[in-house]
């Protein structure tokens, strides 16, 4: 078992006490108890680095747009509008704020870490792969694969698998909050806060949910968040996605 | 729950009415933005005389942005349920599902909000059935629906899940068939030398407001 699936430190490090890794109690801090208590960690996943970073939910900013890219197709019968494609964006922002030297300088390398996660895979000595990996993305019901219906108590990146947002990242920003100041630290400077923002799609290459035969991949993000529906009157109100509640 | 603004938005019959395969829910009118857009490409069509100007249609589009708010948990939940719904109803259909060929077909929904957004028929009402609202509301396609909850307010909780207490709608529609009153002068002068009725084409019917 490597270091870091032993104590991933980069979900749950804070200068403060967790229960899960009693040895590493560094002071105690009442924002992530409520977090924890809430369930509203932001987690993001990368299968390929096999690391999982998790953050308090200080949240600035967040939307869901939808998109429904339309073209017309000429018929002589009357011409048809026929959707293209669908694109279904989140965006976050978070403040990412330290405590404690130690905790800011785990913030700086959780800021690092997602910044590797957009990067192209790299093979020892083979040219970097230009294929763009998916991401596993969840923050309670605000952001996750429409499954995420009660608190659920993240230990393993098994469960951001299970709950989460299989999606791309887009664009990664974070910026430190230079007024607040620095942990000053063995001649280096550790910011006290980052302001994050992340951009990021929701994957249109979601497993089949159904039998059949392989789909689009629109439909697939269609029926993987609405659990089977758009397909007709009856089925359409089915799922639970993006809030974790009965549509029906 | 009912409060000041319920009983204010039933009074004016001005709840904003969204339906599409067989269901209908409604908001309350907390409106943000409303623009009315028309959009033509116009393009010059060169002959040895004269350079001719043509287009191949108006595109007519609606936007529209609300606020959704709630006062207690409950509401929240049916707000946020009312948005799955609107969602669903925007998501597009699929043509033959077994079918791997399968086209996504637009979604088209209706939309009624007292005399400003109707189907050329501006009168209003406290309730629609989906039947009811395809006659008076506007068919229109969506093209675009973002959330966004306003966080300085903050969320509710319970049973491990949060609600935003005011969030933010904003619609992008395209107007499937919009109204076209522009007659000709040649077929004005034509109607009128056979006595036809032209009220139909003079304007008024957007806003509910007829000019003679």
């Amino acid at each position: 078992m490597s270091y870091k699936s032993k104590i991933p430190i980069l979900v749950n490090y804070q200068g403060a006490h967790d229960p899960n890794f009693p040895s590493f109690p560094l002071g105690t801090e009442y924002s992530h108890n409520y977090s924890d208590n809430k369930g509203v960690f932001f987690y993001i996943y990368d299968e390929s680095m096999e690391v999982a970073v998790g953050l308090k939910a200080f949240i600035t900013d967040f939307s869901i747009n939808t998109q429904f890219e339309q073209e017309t197709i000429k018929d002589p019968g009357g011409d048809v509008d026929k959707v293209k494609g669908i694109g279904i964006n989140y965006k976050i922002g978070l403040n990412v704020p330290a405590i404690s030297a130690n905790d800011a300088r785990v913030n700086a390398t959780r800021m690092e870490t997602l910044g590797i996660m957009l990067n192209k895979t790299v093979g020892l000595g083979e040219a970097a792969d230009p294929t763009v990996e998916i991401k596993y993305i969840l923050l309670s019901n605000l952001i996750h694969n429409g499954k995420y219906t009660k608190k659920i108590d993240v230990k393993t990146a098994g469960t951001i698998k299970k709950y989460g947002l299989i999606c791309y990242l887009n664009d990664l920003t974070y910026t430190v909050e230079t007024d607040m100041g620095f942990f000053e630290y063995k001649e280096k400077l550790w910011p006290k806060v980052f302001s994050l923002s992340l951009d990021f799609v929701a994957s249109q290459t979601y497993p089949q949910p159904m039998s059949g035969g392989i789909m689009p991949a629109a439909k697939n993000l269609i029926r993987s968040l609405t659990d089977g529906g758009g397909i007709s009157d009856k089925e359409a109100y089915k799922g639970k996605w993006p809030f974790g509640i009965s549509t029906l | 729950m009912n409060d000041y603004s319920s009983d204010y938005t039933t009074d004016k019959k001005a709840k904003i009415f969204i339906g599409n395969k067989n269901k209908v829910i409604d908001f309350k009118p907390f409106i943000e933005n409303l623009s009315y857009e028309k959009k033509t490409k116009v393009i010059e069509f060169k002959t040895f005389f004269e350079a001719i100007a043509q287009t191949d249609g108006v595109n007519v589009s609606r936007k529209l942005t609300f606020k959704v708010v709630a006062s207690d948990y409950d509401e929240a939940i049916s707000n946020h349920k009312k948005f799955q719904k609107l969602l669903r109803m925007a998501m597009p259909l699929i043509d033959a599902p077994d079918d791997t060929s399968a086209t996504l077909k637009v979604s088209q929904i209706y939309i009624k909000f007292s005399n400003l957004i109707s189907n050329y028929k501006p009168s209003a009402a406290n309730s629609y059935s989906f039947d009811s609202l395809q006659k008076a509301g506007l068919l229109c396609s969506v093209s675009g629906i973002e959330y966004k909850p306003e966080l300085d307010l903050g969320f509710f909780d319970g049973n491990g899940l949060i609600f935003a207490k005011v969030f933010t709608i904003s619609l992008d529609l395209k107007v499937v068939a919009p109204e076209n009153k522009k007659l000709s002068r040649k077929a004005r002068a034509q109607a009128k030398a056979d006595g036809d009725d032209l009220s139909s084409f003079t304007p008024g019917s957007l806003f509910g407001f007829k000019t003679p």
